[in-house]
């Protein structure tokens, strides 16, 4: 075999860089990229998807049609109309607009304070730490889900609030994640290099240390991002979600409910529509896990 | 595997599909009736007391005619009133003396009531002790006592108010008994609907001797002695109450029914699938969501009824921005309420006043308000009129609170108003819903801003059932009119009922030129009943008539 051939034979191996090594493994994960179309098709129809209908037949989400309620699927209204005659179409896609929207919103509110409190608490170590840590500890033992109904209830619902509230119980692992992370940096060479040469503390924490944390971040906000969806559903399903007339997956599950044996698409609808959104978001989130982890978890 | 749906199950599939779309049954779930005569009825709610004194009116008051007699009982329809522990009376010429004749007086004089029978046995106790008029002058006086709060029902009668304040003693009442059965109550002022008044289970007799013995627990089976015609029996908190005949009643022979089941369903959706697995035989009047209504129109156990009820929404008028009458004129003349009554679809009546127009009661039609020279028919539906109004308010792009309690209905209507209001306004509204009992207590303290959810059903069917809301201040709106508590009370002092009536709506038009309160509609009752189910006549009030209801063990569907 002459080296000319080998290099004929193994031609990404002399490219390889371990982001394309995460690719080329993702890619081999067929339920993760089908996922992640699922995902993009759902994100681009709840983004879409309420201005369409609306071109279509002329209902926003929260149009009443008083004289057509509770109808059942046609072709004008493909998933029928609430009762209140409301286009469920139009709102179940505008309700994945929000819960996305509360997802992804709350998720990054998550990672600000989670990577910030996570990193200071690594880098710095010592009595710091041990202050810092002991309080996520605390923080752990208090019931989230509650101290959200706590805070919706106390204050004025609004879709911000409920940001918020979401972002600010769900920061807790990822500081837990990103402060592990610094903790076995910190001691590496080049972080030595970096101080040596003059750079301040914070310099090295954003340029040196979070860089190389971004994998673990990235896979665990891609699993935050259902759980907060779901999160939100449940305060919604309490009554204690977004406020009406806007519609969520949460909001309409529960107004699904209460028809279930009346009218029973009312539930169906939405409920399917969130199942498919989550658990893509869940395939979705392995595969990149066992992409940008290849110790961890299957080994492709 | 190889994956793919068994051809069989989808053969099953076909027939399946074809059933759900055959005709109507006639009758909603199973009809079989029970072989004894055990009625079981839907309450809305778990009771808070089986004590009339304690009551603040909830499920309880479908239960307390079953056990109570009062001193009048009601005809079942035309809602007279008859003889109930009184047979007959006699009312002095200032019509403020009335002479009450109770069951077991030897010789009553004056005016027989109806249904009266000439002379009559003295009416006992179901433990056997005799009812006096003592007990009722007792009763009367126990419930004015300002431990258990507020009780207007009895403010007629001469130093009620007082008592009820803490201002004078139980003695000074204007209600004294004349011998064992004999009853005599002096008025603050005449009132022609004291005989309305006098057929509420609040001023029934309750056992004076048990109350005495047991203290607050009298109330428990086996401890309460009744003068009803049933008599409680079990008492499960949130599962079940049991009644059964009282044997002792004065017309023990004319009640059918053996027992009574009562269950305390708080969930309309629930209280449906009772109903029609043949859990449930027949239920309160507000009981159906109106998410059913579509599945059950056309049934034949289906079935709604005017009721003595209104449904209004109260202004905060204490604080900014309601506190400016031009504003809630523009909310009112904003309203399209025909769109609600279309919404619940169960028998209501839109409404563009709060006094339903029942029992002679012209009601109003239109009132002409002037402002910025102009005049304006405020009780008319005028999207353009009522953004004049918002601009003359200097109102313009608000936003707007409003409350309602998490209850069925309530946040399908709130969020039709909101549509409606922020197309024919360009305001903002922002719903908050709350927990029922917390809609209780803010609306109480008016510590809401803006809208919230009100309205009650009246207690007796007479406007000033509705309109003591306003004068007693627990309406939720703040709202203060010496004038109009005037001009009511001389309204209830006029005895000719054309005369009254006429009275009582200028009362009604001088309240809507305030408008603490915005009209919807006047509620229906909604229920089913098993057609196995007789006697049970649903008048206004909705009450359940247990006295005269009956079961027909025999009733075959045809």
């Amino acid at each position: 075999m002459s080296p000319a051939m080998a290099e004929a034979d193994f031609p990404l191996e002399e490219r390889s860089s371990p982001w394309r090594d995460a690719w080329r493994r993702f890619d081999r994960n067929r339920a993760a990229v089908v996922s992640a179309c699922i995902v993009a098709a759902i994100i681009l129809a709840s983004l879409a998807g309420p201005w369409l209908v609306r071109l279509y037949n002329g209902f926003e989400y929260d149009t009443l049609g008083l004289d057509n309620r509770l109808a059942n699927p046609s072709l004008l209204h493909p998933f029928g109309t609430d009762t209140l005659g409301r286009d469920l179409l139009s709102r179940a896609l505008y309700g994945c607009r929000i819960s996305l929207m509360v997802g992804f919103v709350s998720t990054l509110i998550s990672l600000v304070i989670g990577v910030s409190y996570g990193s200071v608490a690594g880098y710095f170590g010592g009595r710091l730490d041990e202050i810092m840590m002991r309080t996520v500890d605390i923080f752990y033992a208090l019931p989230d889900i509650l101290l959200v109904v706590i805070l919706m209830a106390l204050f004025d619902r609004s879709l911000g609030l409920l940001f918020l509230a979401l972002g600010a119980t769900s920061w807790l692992t990822t500081a837990r994640i990103v402060r592990g992370q610094v903790l076995s940096l910190k001691h590496e060479q080049f972080v030595d290099a970096a101080r040596c040469a003059g750079v301040s503390d914070t310099g090295i924490i954003l340029r040196h240390l979070l860089p190389n944390t971004i994998g673990p971040i990235i896979v665990y906000a891609t699993l935050t991002i259902p759980s907060i969806i779901l999160g939100e559903a449940f305060l919604s399903f309490l009554g204690l979600g977004v406020p009406p007339p806007a519609s969520s997956l949460g909001v309409l599950a529960s107004e699904g409910a209460e028809a279930i044996s009346v009218h029973p698409v009312l539930l169906i609808a939405p409920g399917v529509l969130m199942a498919i959104m989550l658990m893509s978001m869940n395939f979705l989130g392995d595969g990149v896990r066992d992409a940008l982890d290849p110790r961890g978890g299957r080994n492709l | 595997m190889n994956g793919r749906i068994p051809r069989r199950a989808v053969l099953g599939l076909g027939p399946m599909a074809l059933a759900s779309c055959t005709r109507r049954e006639p009758y909603f779930g199973t009809s079989t009736p029970p072989r004894s005569q055990t009625l079981i009825y839907e309450l809305a709610g778990e009771p808070g007391t089986l004590d009339p004194a304690a009551s603040f009116g909830g499920s309880e008051w479908d239960v307390f005619p079953a056990l109570y007699e009062p001193l009048l009982s009601q005809h079942p329809e035309s809602m007279e009133p008859a003889a109930g522990l009184a047979t007959h009376y006699q009312m002095d010429a200032g019509k403020t003396e009335i002479t009450f004749f109770l069951r077991g007086h030897r010789a009553p004089t004056g005016s027989k009531l109806f249904g009266a029978p000439g002379q009559s046995e003295a009416p006992l106790w179901s433990d056997g002790q005799p009812v006096t008029a003592d007990d009722v002058v007792c009763s009367w006086q126990r419930s004015l006592d300002p431990v258990y709060g507020y009780s207007p029902t009895l403010y007629p009668v001469a130093n009620a108010r007082e008592i009820n304040e803490g201002k004078a003693k139980p003695e000074t009442l204007g209600a004294v008994a004349d011998g064992p059965f004999t009853l005599r109550v002096t008025l603050k002022a005449p009132t022609a609907h004291f005989f309305k008044l006098a057929t509420l289970a609040v001023l029934a007799p309750v056992p004076r001797h048990a109350v005495e013995k047991h203290g607050t627990s009298w109330t428990r089976p086996g401890l309460m002695p009744s003068c009803g015609p049933f008599v409680l029996h079990e008492w499960k908190p949130y599962e079940r109450i049991v009644l059964r005949k009282n044997p002792r009643y004065h017309a023990a022979s004319r009640v059918h029914l053996d027992e009574i089941h009562l269950l305390p369903v708080a969930d309309g959706a629930t209280g449906m699938k009772l109903y029609k697995a043949d859990d449930v035989y027949t239920m309160h009047g507000r009981a159906v969501p109106p998410l059913w209504i579509p599945a059950l129109r056309g049934r034949k156990d289906f079935y709604t009824t005017p009721a003595y009820r209104s449904f209004f929404y109260c202004f905060n008028t204490t604080k900014p921005p309601f506190d400016n009458v031009l504003l809630r004129y523009a909310f009112q003349m904003a309203t399209d309420t025909q769109a609600v009554a279309r919404f619940l679809d169960g028998g209501q009546t839109p409404a563009r006043t709060i006094i339903p127009l029942l029992g002679g009661y012209p009601g109003v039609h239109s009132l002409s308000v002037e402002a910025g020279g102009r005049v304006w028919d405020v009780l008319s539906h005028d999207p353009p009129a009522a953004r004049e109004l918002l601009r003359m308010a200097k109102a313009e792009g608000l936003a707007v609170d409003f409350t309602f309690p998490g209850r069925t209905r309530s946040k399908e209507i709130a969020e039709i108003l909101q549509a409606q209001w922020q197309a024919n306004l360009g305001v903002r509204v922002n719903l908050t819903m709350v927990e029922s009992s917390v809609w209780v207590q803010i609306a109480a303290l008016l510590s809401y801003r803006g809208i919230i959810e009100a309205g009650a059903g009246a207690e007796y069917a007479d406007p000033t059932g509705i309109f003591d809301l306003f004068t007693t201040r627990i309406d939720g709106s703040g709202w203060v009119d010496p004038g109009f508590e005037q001009l009511l009370e001389a309204a209830n002092a006029e005895f000719d009922t054309t005369v009254r009536m006429r009275k009582l709506a200028a009362c009604e038009e001088r309240l809507l030129r305030a408008m603490p309160a915005l009209p919807l509609f006047f509620d229906s009752h909604c229920y089913l009943e098993k057609p196995f189910v007789g006697g049970m006549t649903r008048n206004l009030l909705g009450a359940p008539q247990f006295k005269t209801g009956w079961i027909d063990t025999n009733w075959r569907p045809q």
